[in-house]
């Protein structure tokens, strides 16, 4: 889990529902079809909105971590 | 009944009742294109232009087809002045949250709100606490919804 490496970090640490989710998003259209994007929240929700948004569009969840309050997820962007 | 029966009869009900479901959903037209949805926005009160907002940049970050209609008091939100200015008032709302923190049984009487300035007070109660919790404001949403291309009909 340690050795994934992001291509780009998007932060929404103290952003409520829905920033996350369109975060990552608009985000995800920023990198090349599989690289792999660093999203940092702290939103409780998103545990469970980044993980529903990867499966409906098709984006893969590479690995997720929470550290000191903070959510972090990996996404590869697949298409 | 015999279970070699049974299990035939079940296996033929659900193959009728899939190709039953999957015909249906062809006629309906289901089975291409992305998902869709459609969505009201009648009030023009600050509280109430969110969830509309909120549903279809949501929508649209999963890649759903998204519209909205605006209409009656809703027609406000995307009036190019007023949006920024929408308000919410104190009263008839029994679920506003008190105005002082440290005193939470301390609600605001109907006859209190009904006072000269309280829309505003309670205006900026409501924007404060937005900024604080770092939400977007209504034109901000707005122009994610078009990035997303959120259809807006008016």
């Amino acid at each position: 889990m340690e050795g994934v490496k992001a291509d780009l970090v998007v932060n929404c640490e103290g952003e409520l529902c829905p920033g996350p989710v369109i975060k990552v998003a608009k985000a995800i259209k920023t990198v090349q079809i599989g690289q792999v994007l660093e999203l940092r929240a702290t939103d409780p929700g998103s545990v469970a909105d980044i993980p529903a948004w990867t499966k409906q569009t098709g984006n893969e969840m590479v690995a997720r971590r929470e550290a000191n309050g903070v959510f972090i997820f990996y996404v590869r962007r697949k298409k | 009944m015999d279970p070699e029966l049974k299990r035939y009869i079940d296996q033929q009900v659900d193959e009728a009742v899939a190709r039953r479901f999957k015909e249906l959903a062809d006629r309906a037209g289901l089975q291409e294109g992305p998902r869709r949805i459609a969505l009201v926005a009648s009030k023009g009160t600050l509280d109430m232009a969110y969830p509309p907002l909120i549903l279809a940049t949501t929508a649209g970050s999963l890649g759903w087809e998204v519209g909205v209609f605006f209409t009656f008091y809703g027609l406000d939100i995307l009036h190019r002045e007023r949006m920024g200015k929408l308000k919410i008032g104190p009263v008839g709302n029994p679920a506003m949250p008190p105005p002082i923190q440290a005193l939470p049984w301390l609600k605001v009487p109907n006859l209190v709100g009904a006072l000269p300035g309280m829309t505003a007070v309670a205006t900026a109660m409501m924007k404060q606490w937005i900024a604080r919790a770092k939400l977007p404001t209504i034109p901000e949403l707005l122009e994610v919804a078009k990035e997303f291309n959120v259809l807006l009909f008016a």
